[in-house]
This record gives structure tokens, C-alpha cells and sequence, in this order.
């Protein structure tokens, strides 16, 4: 996974609260949380920095190997991507330091995407619409 | 579906069935008056039932008007969208491409609401068709929809509250996920004499002296297999009458009017979830936790999006100490539990944690 990505809206909301991101994708009703290393990826993408400043600043940052840091972010991300809660953007990365995020965590695990479908069924009829026509 | 013309065909309908049977009530929803004029004096009194803690506001301009009618009552003929035949057991919404107006049909009937006009007109084919969640909640996604308008944020939460020893009501808001916990917790809570405010349904609103919940029913949805453990409640509740309804409906205020409130200062947000232990214990809960049990049921109940909706929740969550509510197997030791936290953030015992 390259390049930049940013939140898939409006058909994605979500908020980091307390180390926690939660994130909801508003067309399948399905919701997602990630916390340590997962959120403050999830930080770093809100924040606009691209995959390998990502990886870059998180592998500086708890001083495990880049290739292993490469591995585990890249499937976080693809997991991401895969479930449509960010999409590839074109816009310019951002100068931020990656890997600063106020969640971040003590010690490098790899990051875990949560996955809870228990109000997908209930939605999969009738899935809440966004709030003015695209 | 065109719903502009379905409304306005409701719209004269109902002045026909108004004229011949008809009932006017004025209501404080999210502390904002709401008319609601029933043709069919059955149907009045059922969709009283569950709003009548909520009677007020008859000297003030209606912000919001719904009007019904039973076509059984009445005899004018119920204005639908569909077949009821074709029409999904729990309904279905349509909405027009410009989100003014929403349609939501039932089995038992339709509602079609124009958000331009806050008016909601709507008719009932059969009183014994209406389904338990619409006895319990009347026009739930309407005043939802029309208070997020307003800054009141619909919340999938139960809520009841305690009078301090300052003289102020404060609450306590459940919040999880289905089957956590929420509406035993608020029952018990009701059952041991204190405050109710809903047990799945609330409008949660900033002001400027924090978060108030509002009260939006007076009713409760308990799974049949849980109201058994409620004995004095399953005497006076509705059961399910198909497979597709699995939770009884009991109204609270006619079990004690004084003990139902219309809005109160949130004090704490609770998640109730069921272990395996004796008793009932609270502990503090993470806030990113307790953001997860809350917004995504509260976000994706209803039928548009507010987009400002997780901001407002993350509000309340920032702004207030949560807490794990661990329901043990009696029940009865619920409210000891939740007595002995609301002890903790009374302002007299100086342990309010943020």
C-alpha cells in the first residue's frame, strides 16, 4: 500500500476518543475501532501523511524494524481500503510529522482493525442516507 | 415514489376523519411543543399511552404537528404508499431525493412527514395491527429526525435519574449495544423508585450548563424472556402476538406518574453489560469504550444522516465520568449498585471524576 489516503465521506464518520478510533461505514452499517498502534495510524491518515511517512515515523518512533512495520501497516491499511472506510487521494502529503499522534501508544503491537456487523442486517434494507443529495 | 402528492392526499383526508372523531393533545417533545391531533378515539389513547408524561406546552405555538387518523374509526380510508401486504413486517421508509419529505409505512398504516412544514399526517388501517415498537414509540424517526434539526441528538440509551442532596435531578444514561443490559437496568431502577426517563430512546441536548437528556416515551420494550424476572411489570405489559415482535411493551406512567421525568442533567454515562457474578458492581470505563457503545446504534438508527451526530455524542462522552455497570444475576441488586454511583458523583461527596 502507497501513496495517500483520506476518510471515505460521506459515507464514513468516525472519531478518536481516549486512544480509541471508532469508525462507521454509513452504507453497510458496519463499525470499526482500532486503538494503539491502529488508531494512531488512523491519526496519521486524518492528518494527511502518506503510507511510508506512516510507517517511516511509527517505526522511528518505537524503534521496531521498518520492514516489519511495513508489513503490519500495509495489511492495516489494505484491511482499510478493503472495507471502504478510506479511499487513495491525490492530494499532496502533509508536512506533519507522522507517528505524533496524541493516541500513541507506549509500546508497538501490531495494529488491529475491530470489526462489528450486528447492526448490519438490521440495515441492510433501509441504510440511513446522507444528509443532502450528492 | 412521488410522497408530495401522499401527503397532501393524507393532508385532506384527515381534515374529513378530523371532523368526525377527533381528539387534540399538546406535548413538551425535547422540551418543544408538539400537537399531535388522533380521528378515532382508540387510536388517541393508544398513541397517548407512552407520550402522556410528556402533556404540556398548550400555550405555546406548536413547533411540530402530527395528525392520524383510524380508517376503522373513522371510516375514511387510509392513504398508503404500497399494499399493506407488500410492505415489509417493520416497515419501510422512502424518501424523496431533496430530503424534504419521508414516508414510513407499516402493515398497520403510513406516516408521510414534510420536514419543510414539521407536520407529520399519517392513518392507521387496524387498531389491533399496529405493532408493539409503534405502540411504544409513536413516531419515533419523526421527532428524531425534527429534533436533530434542533440540536437534540437522538441516543440509543435508557436514562433515569436521582434528586442529589443539592435538590438537583441528576441522570445516568445506559448506553450498549442490544441485549447489554440497558433496559433491565432502567426498569430496575424505575421498579426501586427512582426516576425514568426512556429505556432505548433519548434526545440528548448541549446547553449551556452541560448535556440534558430528554425524555421522549413513556414506555419500555422488554424481551419476553427478561420480563419474567419482572413479575409486577409482565401483569401489566403487551406481549408479542407474532414471530416477528420478541419484546413486550410496558407503559410506566400509569404505573406511577411521579416517577417519570421530562429531561434532566446527564451526570455519568453507564455501560450495563451481563457477567457471571452474584451481585452488581460499577467501574470506571474508558471514554473510547464508551464512544463505541454509543454512537454506531445511535448514528444509524435513523433514516438521514446528521453528520454532527458523533460530534455531539463525543460532547457528552468528554464532558461527563463513565463507567462498566456489571449486571449480576439478581436483578434486585441492580439499583443498590447504581444508588451507590450516583452517591459518588453527588457534588456532597466532592468525588466528581471527568
Amino acid at each position: 500500500m502507497d501513496g495517500r489516503f483520506r476518510l471515505n465521506e460521506p459515507q464514513v464518520t468516525a472519531k478518536v476518543m481516549d486512544g480509541e478510533a471508532v469508525i462507521i461505514h454509513l452504507g453497510t452499517g458496519v463499525y470499526y475501532s482500532m486503538d494503539g498502534i491502529g488508531c494512531l495510524v488512523w491519526e496519521d491518515i486524518a492528518a494527511g501523511s502518506d503510507a511510508d511517512a506512516i510507517i517511516d515515523g511509527i517505526a522511528s518512533r518505537y524503534g521496531v524494524d521498518r520492514d516489519m512495520a511495513r508489513a503490519d501497516i500495509g495489511r492495516l491499511l489494505g484491511e482499510l481500503v478493503a472495507q471502504e472506510l478510506v479511499v487513495p487521494s491525490l492530494e499532496a502529503p502533509s508536512t506533519v510529522p507522522a507517528g505524533a499522534g496524541l493516541a500513541a501508544p507506549a509500546t508497538y503491537t501490531a495494529p488491529v482493525l475491530n470489526r462489528y456487523d450486528d447492526m448490519a442486517d438490521l440495515l441492510a434494507l433501509d441504510p440511513p442516507l446522507p444528509a443532502a443529495p450528492r | 415514489m412521488d410522497i408530495a402528492p401522499l401527503f397532501d392526499a393524507a393532508s385532506t383526508s384527515f381534515d374529513v376523519a378530523f371532523s368526525r372523531r377527533g381528539t387534540t393533545v399538546h406535548y413538551l417533545v425535547g422540551g418543544r411543543p408538539v400537537r399531535v391531533r388522533v380521528a378515532g378515539p382508540a387510536l388517541a389513547g393508544e398513541v397517548d399511552l407512552p407520550l402522556s408524561h410528556l402533556r404540556g406546552g398548550t400555550d405555546r405555538e406548536p413547533e411540530m404537528t402530527v395528525d392520524l387518523w383510524s380508517e376503522e374509526e373513522t371510516g375514511v380510508a387510509a392513504i398508503l404508499g404500497a399494499p399493506v401486504e407488500q410492505v415489509r413486517p417493520f416497515g419501510q421508509f422512502t424518501i424523496s431525493d431533496d430530503r424534504r419529505y419521508l414516508g414510513e409505512q407499516r402493515p398497520s398504516g403510513a406516516i408521510w412527514y414534510d420536514r419543510e412544514r414539521n407536520r407529520v399526517v399519517g392513518s392507521a388501517v387496524g387498531l389491533g395491527r399496529r405493532a408493539l415498537d409503534e405502540r411504544a414509540r409513536p413516531f419515533h424517526r419523526m421527532f428524531c429526525l425534527w429534533l436533530s434539526g434542533h440540536g437534540i441528538q437522538f441516543v440509543h440509551a435508557g436514562l433515569i435519574a436521582r434528586q442529589a442532596p443539592d435538590g438537583i435531578m441528576r441522570g445516568m444514561l445506559f448506553v450498549g449495544v442490544g441485549g447489554s443490559g440497558k433496559t433491565t437496568s432502567s426498569i430496575s431502577c424505575f421498579r426501586a423508585g427512582l426516576s425514568y426517563l426512556g429505556d432505548d430512546a433519548i434526545g440528548l441536548e448541549r446547553t449551556d450548563s452541560g448535556f440534558v437528556g430528554h425524555s421522549l416515551y413513556g414506555s419500555c420494550l422488554v424481551d419476553v424472556d427478561h420480563i419474567r424476572r419482572f413479575p409486577d411489570l409482565e401483569a401489566r405489559s403487551l406481549p408479542p402476538r407474532n414471530d416477528f415482535e420478541q419484546k413486550a411493551v410496558v407503559y410506566l406512567t400509569p404505573i406511577d406518574a411521579t416517577r417519570m421525568a421530562a429531561r434532566v442533567p446527564i451526570g455519568a454515562v453507564v455501560l450495563p453489560r451481563i457477567v457471571d457474578r452474584p451481585d452488581t458492581i460499577f467501574r470506571p470505563a474508558r471514554k473510547g469504550q464508551a464512544l463505541l457503545s454509543m454512537a454506531p446504534s445511535s448514528i444509524m438508527s435513523l433514516p438521514i444522516v446528521d453528520h454532527d451526530a458523533m460530534e455531539r455524542i463525543a460532547g457528552l462522552i468528554d464532558s461527563v465520568p463513565c463507567y462498566w455497570l456489571e449486571l449480576g444475576r439478581d436483578v434486585d441488586a441492580i439499583p443498590g449498585a447504581v444508588n451507590a454511583l450516583f452517591d459518588t458523583l453527588d457534588p456532597v461527596n466532592g468525588a466528581e471524576e471527568r
